[in-house]
């Protein structure tokens, strides 16, 4: 515990950069919860995490790199989306090819293995990360965008054909689409694929089974998040004993699983009180 | 001729070129009409709307409207997404924030609470959508186009949901909106009550891939 102490100016930066980025996913994840968009998500962050693979494959390691590749590969994903009946089998097919895709690139091997199962299950302790990187200012800005637009993503959420023949345009979705593309490829990049769906999907689909206000339920998935993730740093930097060994958990992978166990916790809490 | 809302001339609706739902239709419609829609389950009302309110593309022909005309559309029930825990205040809020900036509150006027008392929804106003019955959602979304400036409200089967009694308060308020306004309605229904059919500009028909001028005294 002392170590703890002593070394927390190393991972307090870290810490706090993987805490506001789930702030912000668990926050944009309420609105893509409520859209039935959750396949979407986790489609999004495989095409991110792929474009990872890529970028590194031909060596390039550039924080921008990511998000231009991944804003490039989404594009044409969003569109077919916008425009097919079967919007949840065209995201299964481009789920299979890009995981698919992503293998491949693994099976070349070299440094491109550790990297992409870095991507995947990410760990924030050791990723190479700097609070004031320019990708996540670029995400905190987006975030900012979206609360300035809150209601009218609200408003096109709810009732996209009112919202249409009112004001005759779209734009305000795909400012949100851009927002999530934005978030969620920063937050790959830095913390891992599953980190980032976990705390996109998670906190909000929780808050929405707990509360019955849009209000309580952003507070509610702001606090979880948090909580999560703090517990989730404290268990993996302290450690456990186990025979003679040291273990220390992976920390992204404790704060996904720290949030699902205390998911299902809640949810069937919340049902059981509702039976009685 | 020049003030009309909007003229559809030639028009062609549906999915595909090759056989549209509805064809050569043409209408106008001017300020403070009152026109219902009637026809079969799939004769293409639906499509007529959407296509009116700019949310489909026509096959063929044009929709001439007038500058800045403001459309308000009333969905069916089932179009409403109700795990939104959003009260039906926050309801009636949405489309003001596309007027409003940000961070301004938003509150109703003196003439808009009025609309709400009228419609028996002022006092449910907190009560979350989803908890309110039929009958009220619809209520609730009716209000929410009466109380903002539109020049046409488009309501999609808005009585269907309505016991006879609300049915006929509804039509009352309607029928107040477009006197006291410039409002015009366009109502796409199954229940058309004999004692209404006066109120009416126009009378149209979906029927065998056309839209006709309809028979009073003959609903669907």
């Amino acid at each position: 515990m002392e170590n703890l102490f002593n070394s927390i100016d190393l991972f307090l930066p870290k810490i706090l950069l993987g805490s506001i980025l789930g702030i912000i996913l668990s926050c944009l994840g309420i609105i893509l919860v409520l859209r039935n968009m959750g396949f979407f998500c986790i489609t999004l962050s495989q095409i991110a995490t792929t474009s990872y693979a890529i970028l590194l494959f031909f060596g390039m390691h550039g924080e921008f790199s990511v998000l231009i590749l991944s804003l490039i590969t989404m594009t044409p994903l969003l569109y077919l989306s916008s425009k097919s009946q079967k919007t949840d089998t065209l995201l299964g097919v481009l789920f299979v090819l890009f995981g698919s895709f992503s293998q491949l690139i693994l099976s070349m091997g070299g440094s491109v293995k550790n990297h992409l199962l870095s991507a995947y299950f990410g760990d924030i302790l050791t990723s190479e990360i700097e609070i004031f990187s320019v990708s996540f200012l670029l995400c905190i800005f987006s975030f900012l965008i979206f609360i300035y637009y809150y209601k009218k993503i609200l408003f096109f959420s709810f009732d996209p054909d009112e919202y249409l023949v009112r004001n005759h345009t779209p734009k305000i979705d795909i400012i949100f689409l851009i927002i999530v593309i934005i978030c969620l490829s920063v937050s790959v990049h830095l913390l891992g694929s599953f980190y980032s769906t976990a705390q996109i999907l998670i906190p909000g689909f929780t808050g929405l089974f707990l509360f019955r206000s849009m209000k309580n339920i952003y507070i509610f998935s702001i606090i979880f998040s948090l909580l999560a993730s703090f517990l989730g740093f404290f268990i993996s930097l302290i450690g456990f004993e186990y025979g003679e060994e040291m273990i220390y958990f992976p920390t992204s992978s404790l704060i996904v699983t720290i949030l699902g166990i205390c998911a299902f916790l809640l949810i069937l809490f919340k049902k059981l009180n509702l039976k009685k | 001729m020049s003030d009309y809302l909007f003229s559809l001339v030639d028009l062609s609706i549906g999915y595909s070129k090759e056989s549209p739902i509805l064809s050569d239709i043409n209408m106008t419609v001017f300020p403070k009409e009152i026109i219902a829609i009637t026809g079969k389950n799939g004769s293409g009302k639906s499509t007529l709307i959407r296509t009116i309110s700019k949310l489909q593309k026509p096959l063929s022909g044009k929709i001439l409207t007038k500058d800045h005309l403001k459309i308000s559309l009333v969905p069916q029930l089932k179009k409403i997404n109700l795990s939104y825990p959003l009260s039906v205040e926050e309801i009636l809020k949405l489309p003001m924030v596309l007027e409003k900036p940000f961070f301004q509150k938003i509150n109703f006027l003196e003439n808009q609470l009025d609309i709400l008392e009228k419609l028996g929804i002022l006092s449910i106003r907190k009560k979350l959508l989803r908890e309110c019955s039929g009958g009220q959602i619809q209520k609730v979304l009716l209000a929410r186009s009466l109380i903002s400036i539109s020049d046409l409200i488009i309501l999609d089967e808005p009585l269907d949901a309505l016991d006879w009694k609300a049915r006929e308060l509804v039509f009352e308020i309607l029928m107040k909106m477009v006197t006291i306004s410039v409002v015009s309605l366009m109502i796409i229904t199954h229940n058309l009550e004999k004692e209404w059919m006066s109120h009416f500009t126009q009378l149209l028909v979906t029927e065998d891939g056309n839209l006709k001028e309809g028979k009073f005294g003959k609903p669907f």
